[in-house]
């Protein structure tokens, strides 16, 4: 039974045209076959003087850089910091109790507008 | 500079920023780019050549990011569909179009440009313009080069299964176009 569903299934997402399927695949053949060789010396010469000129950068262990170096600042910053002291510091900042106002929600959800739309407009720019 | 191999080119190009290494990268590969860019946009000539132009140079700053085991051609592909898409996208390009018959188009067309030479490949440009951009990207990647679906799948960067539906959707569409031609001709 559960074979005979997997092939009704298949028959619907594989549907046979039989000829115009051939047809199809010798239209393409044909196109393949008599695809015409367009080498043009002026599209190299346009393409050659639309290239910056200044050269290629090669980010050769441009990671490994930044790596080493944020665990040196780490290490640095746990022989030169009191971890405990900057912990409670920070903890202190979090108040204990916390109201939020329509005016806070209303603030906080043009804020997170003001994100997403700068957010897309930075995409939308960068694609360009 | 003509028999070194595409990996060579591309190191000089890279290290040395040499531009002639990498003008022979175009020669090499400008005459498959700009036909594939044709297909895509309805053999629209002008259009195409734009898209390839663009695509090589996108291709000349990005080669630094170019893997020397993947090969060459496919990498190109993926930064030349990459810019089609962000065309269509752009200028609302969607050539798309189910009540248009492609045949009778492409035979105005033909009557009107006389051009000789090419309206089989305009016929498939036609054929294809009848699905959408990825789709239509997906079809002419499988019948004209002939790349295995997983190959479309790393190119394209899509899902494997997503080209799987593109195929069969997409197939089903270019067969009904070309049933319906043969029974208006015959």
């Amino acid at each position: 039974m559960k074979e005979k569903i997997d092939l009704d299934l298949n028959r619907l997402s594989m549907p046979d045209f039989g000829e115009s399927d051939t047809e199809l695949d010798a239209l393409f053949s044909d196109a393949r076959e008599g695809q015409p060789a367009l080498f043009d010396d002026n599209f190299t010469k346009v393409v050659a003087n639309s290239l910056p000129t200044k050269p290629i950068r090669r980010r050769k262990g441009g990671i490994s850089f930044d790596l080493i170096g944020a665990m040196i600042g780490l290490v640095l910053a746990y022989f030169l910091f009191d971890v405990s002291r900057v912990v409670s510091g920070v903890l202190s900042l979090v108040p204990e109790t916390l109201t939020l106002s329509p005016v806070h929600i209303l603030m906080a959800l043009g804020f997170v507008s003001g994100m997403s739309v700068f957010a897309w407009w930075a995409v939308e720019n960068s694609r360009a | 500079m003509e028999k070194l191999d595409e990996a060579v080119l591309v190191e000089l190009a890279v290290s040395d920023n040499d531009q002639r290494a990498f003008s022979e990268l175009v020669n090499r590969h400008q005459s498959n780019l700009r036909y594939s860019m044709r297909q895509l946009t309805n053999w629209n000539e002008d259009l195409a050549d734009d898209l390839a132009q663009d695509t090589f140079i996108q291709a000349f700053k990005e080669l630094h990011r170019f893997r020397k085991e993947a090969k060459f051609s496919s990498w190109l592909y993926r930064i030349g569909y990459n810019i089609f898409l962000q065309y269509v996208r752009k200028k609302q390009l969607d050539t798309q179009s189910i009540d248009e018959d492609p045949y009778t188009a492409n035979q105005l067309m033909s009557s009107e440009q006389g051009d000789e030479d090419s309206p089989l490949h305009q016929k498939v440009a036609k054929l294809l313009a009848m699905l959408e951009p990825e789709r239509r990207s997906v079809l002419h990647l499988l019948l004209h080069r002939q790349n295995t679906q997983q190959e479309i799948s790393e190119i394209m960067g899509i899902p494997l299964g997503t080209v799987k539906t593109h195929i069969n959707r997409g197939r089903a569409v270019l067969q009904q176009k070309l049933q319906g031609w043969r029974e208006t001709t015959s």
